[in-house]
């Protein structure tokens, strides 16, 4: 190795070599870079988290260094404020008003998404779903005590005009076959403003777009002659589904062009909660107090002193007469409602009430006191029934048969329909909340409930009843429509009394049990039908699924001959030919020509079209014009077992299969590739009925199918096949009222 | 997940004959570095060291260059290098000075080991210096020593020419 020391060696070219590299190893040296920002050549107990985007944290002799680097990358600057004074409660609530322009939120929005699922829904933000499991326990709910829902989000809008005029302008919107109980605005039952009547409305002739809707008249005294009235201003109340909210305005201002009528949106909206069940009188009786005990003790007075002066029967006509007369319109409406408020007590459900009768009160805010919890009806009748003597019983049965067969307009005249009373109400909010939370803070015992301890602001609140099913009784309950900003003390107040709350996927549910439809989901005649949540949550989650799981493990819906598996298809049935034998095949030929190499696609067409749906009442009195294409909707109930699930086929029945089924036979039919049954519609809902004991569906017919096989549906028997396979199951049909 | 370790090797290479090698270059000392693992351990060794194996810096005029290497692998790659004879067919000789598991360690004993030449230059610069230095105050002192003589000389002469 000594070989390779060099002999010679020039100085100068050797002391330059050295001395250049060692000023570039000492300048290595002293900078710690390599692939590390400035900042991390710091020692470690002087770096900071946040020097990466702050420049006030880096010390000060690097500041210029770091400014350089951050010029290439600047960080976003932030305009937001530091989190603690973000989270302070006045910017929480600019924050939400913020957040709630885009989507609208309801008032009583929070207090929904700490216990709900929240969705995006026509514009709002609604509670679909529960946290709970509540989709079978809402039955017995509804059977048996009482469950709310909050439906705020119908919008209200206010009509102003004569009274004919009124009329004659929306008999001219309203549908003619809006079911078979049909009753325009114009009818006597509703013009005194004593009931609410529900009907539908055309919102475009030519696509066939229909929307139902409820109104409610201005108030008339009950002794006046209605004639009287024809040419006198009334107000009226609509309250239509903001999924049809523009149709309506525009329609409305299109044909309104001479100011015929004056048609605007109300201002400060009432909310609306719509409690189901028996002990829904329970639990309004509960929160909905106002000042009767007075009353009550004059008149327990007063019959005491009627029951020693009945012998001398002059005297006490004359002492009623002067009592009649020193009375005020108040107290005798005071009157009036307490004594309906007590003969509710005697009324075992809300369905025994007259439908859609209106009860109006003034009430006390239920945030001064606590709310007990109320007992289920039975109980609470019961008990009642123990505790009355034999005249006070007397009493009450004869109230009662007043008020189930009559229902006077007195009952609900309210000023709520008072435009500043509206006003005075939203701004005082502030003011009594305050006051209310000053007040009990002061006392020993606050929010105990006695009638003599409370100021007299009362807010105005109507009652509106709702009829469920006309068999079963099932369904029926109240309507409360409160002023704005009152609506999240009220629901509190009857969530804490027992009303359990849902959301809409139980509320579909309920209105099923009871055989109606819900709209938007079983409405093929509003474009809302492909923005409803079962379009939107439940489908898309379905499909999504199924696109997820492996091929070999998922359901082949191209061999059981279907389509559309995740949303009917209502656009396939009108297309299909005269020849309805193999059309299933025909029809996945077509739609599989333009996806011929992917042959697990299935067809997602763009739906937009609205169906013309019309109702029958029995097959006699079928129409035999072919030409117009229509849908019938009718409800289905199994007849074997088998529970049936949406999306599921319609077929008619052969000859010999009816037969097999009206003896009670054993039926065993299976789908096959060559099958002969016609497709004929579509079920929208369909569920297992608590109510009924078996599968239960609302579904779509089409109306030519029905013309056809006449013969078949004597015996009203219909074939359902659901999407998951290929067994049919026998059912069956009726046709829907509503 | 576990750290995938390197060893940097500082290495000095030396030449028989005094040319400049400025064309090798980087890529160059690899290619043989390679050849030489090859050769003394075959391909295993090669496959085992796969992309860990790089030359990070190379001077030719000093001859200092640092090798990257895993750290498992560190002692083959090392007699490889001690091994590799010829490189442009000009013999050499490689000799490691420090190895270590960063750069920066590598760069320090290099800041040392240019130091320690430095200083071997400086003394014997200084040894020359002092050499030179030496034999310029002899000759002085012997010129010193002429000339006292001969002006001693010119003094007594004058003296004797007085009397």
């Amino acid at each position: 190795m000594s070989e390779y020391n060099p002999t010679l060696v020039s100085l100068n070219d050797f002391l330059n070599s050295r001395t250049k590299e060692l000023k570039k190893l000492r300048s290595e040296l002293n900078t710690r870079r390599g692939n590390c920002q400035l900042t991390q050549t710091l020692p470690k107990h002087l770096r900071r988290r946040t020097m990466s985007h702050d420049i006030h944290r880096v010390p000060y002799r690097m500041r210029k260094h770091i400014e350089k680097e951050m010029g290439k990358n600047p960080p976003r600057k932030s305009k937001l404020k530091s989190r603690q004074s973000r989270r302070k409660p006045n910017n929480m609530l600019k924050e939400y008003e913020r957040r709630s322009k885009k989507h609208v939120w309801l008032e009583t929005h929070i207090w929904h998404a700490k216990r709900m699922h929240m969705h995006r829904l026509f514009g709002y933000k609604l509670a679909y779903r529960t946290n709970e499991k509540l989709l079978r326990g809402c039955y017995k709910l509804a059977a048996r005590s009482s469950v709310i829902y909050d439906e705020s989000y119908y919008q209200c809008y206010e009509c102003v005009a004569k009274q004919q005029n009124l009329i004659t302008f929306f008999s001219k919107l309203i549908d003619n076959q809006s079911g078979i109980n049909f009753k325009t605005i114009g009818n006597r039952l509703f013009l005194r403003g004593n009931r609410q009547g529900s009907s539908r409305i055309i919102l475009d002739r030519e696509k066939k777009v229909v929307c139902p809707f409820r109104f409610i008249w201005d108030y008339i005294p009950f002794d006046s002659n209605i004639e009287e009235y024809k040419n006198k201003t009334r107000k009226i109340w609509i309250w239509i589904h903001p999924a049809c909210r523009t149709l309506l305005v525009d329609l409305i201002n299109s044909l309104n062009t001479k100011n015929y009528i004056s048609f605007h949106e109300l201002e400060n909206q009432p909310c609306r909660f719509s409690i189901i069940g028996p002990s829904s009188i329970n639990v309004l009786q509960k929160v909905l107090w106002f000042d009767f005990e007075k009353d009550n003790e004059k008149e327990k007075e007063k019959e005491k002193e009627k029951e020693i002066i009945k012998d001398n029967a002059m005297e006490t006509e004359t002492e009623t007469e002067t009592e009649t007369e020193t009375e005020t319109e108040e107290d005798s409406a005071l009157k009036k409602r307490t004594m309906v408020w007590k003969s509710l007590k005697k009324i075992n459900k809300p369905a025994s009430l007259l439908e859609g009768c209106i009860l109006s009160l003034d009430v006390i805010n239920p945030k001064e006191f606590t709310v007990k919890r109320a007992r289920e009806r039975e109980q609470e009748f019961q008990f009642h029934q123990k505790n009355l003597t034999r005249i006070e019983k007397d009493k009450y049965e004869k109230l009662s048969k007043k008020i189930q067969y009559k229902w006077s307009s007195e009952f609900s005249k309210s000023k709520l329909w008072d435009k500043q009373t509206r006003k005075k109400l939203l701004n005082g909010i502030e003011r009594t909340n305050k006051k209310i939370d000053e007040e009990a803070s002061k006392k020993l015992f606050p929010n105990v409930r006695s009638s003599k301890a409370y100021p007299n602001q009362k807010i105005p609140v109507l009652i509106v009843q709702t009829a469920g099913s006309k068999t079963l009784g099932f369904g029926s309950g109240f309507d409360v429509i409160i002023p704005k900003g009152y609506a999240k003390q009220f629901w509190v107040a009857l969530v804490h009394s027992g009303a359990v709350p849902i959301g809409m996927r139980e509320r579909h549910r309920i209105e099923t049990e009871t055989g109606r439809r819900f709209f938007p989901d079983d409405f093929i005649e509003a474009p809302s039908f492909y923005q409803s949540a079962t379009k939107l949550i439940v489908s898309e989650k379905e499909s999504q699924k199924w696109e997820k799981t492996h091929k070999g493990k998922r359901v082949n819906y191209k061999k059981f001959g279907i389509n559309s598996p995740f949303f009917p298809d209502f656009s396939s049935l009108l297309k299909s030919s005269t020849n309805h034998n193999n059309d299933n095949d025909k029809d996945t030929d077509n739609s599989n020509n333009n996806n011929s190499k992917n042959t697990n696609q299935i067809q997602t067409t763009q739906y937009t079209n609205t169906f013309n749906v019309e109702f029958v009442e029995n097959i006699n009195s079928l129409k035999t014009n072919i030409d117009s294409e229509s849908f019938i909707p009718i409800t289905i109930t199994a007849i074997q077992k088998g529970s049936l699930k949406r999306n599921a086929h319609l077929y008619f029945p052969t000859k010999d299969e009816s037969n097999k089924i009206t003896k009670k036979l054993k039926f065993n039919q299976k789908w096959s590739k060559n099958d002969n049954h016609c497709l004929v519609g579509f079920i929208t809902t369909g569920m297992f009925s608590l109510a009924r004991g078996c599968g239960f569906a609302i579904g779509f017919i089409r109306k030519k199918d029905l013309i056809k096989n006449q013969n078949a549906c004597k015996n009203s028997i219909v074939l359902v096949r659901n999407t998951n396979g290929a067994i049919f199951y026998p059912a069956k049909f009726e046709f829907c009222k509503n | 997940m576990v750290r995938v370790k390197f060893r940097y090797l500082l290495g000095h290479v030396r030449w028989q004959t005094a040319t400049k090698m400025n064309s090798l270059d980087i890529s160059g000392i690899y290619h043989y570095l390679k050849n030489s693992v090859k050769l003394n351990f075959g391909e295993y060794a090669i496959c085992r060291l796969g992309w860990t194996l790089n030359v990070k810096q190379y001077n030719p005029l000093t001859g200092l260059f640092i090798v990257r290497c895993s750290r498992s692998q560190m002692r083959q790659v090392w007699l490889s290098l001690t091994l590799l004879d010829e490189i442009n067919s000009q013999k050499c000789a490689i000799s490691i000075i420090h190895s270590a598991g960063t750069i920066r360690s590598c760069n320090l004993q290099a800041i040392k080991h240019t130091n320690n030449s430095l200083l071997v230059a400086k003394s014997l610069i200084q040894i020359k210096n002092e050499k030179q230095k030496h034999q310029k105050k002899k000759k002085k002192q012997k010129n010193k020593k002429l000339k006292n003589k001969y002006l001693t000389n010119i003094q007594v002469n004058k003296n004797k020419s007085k009397k």
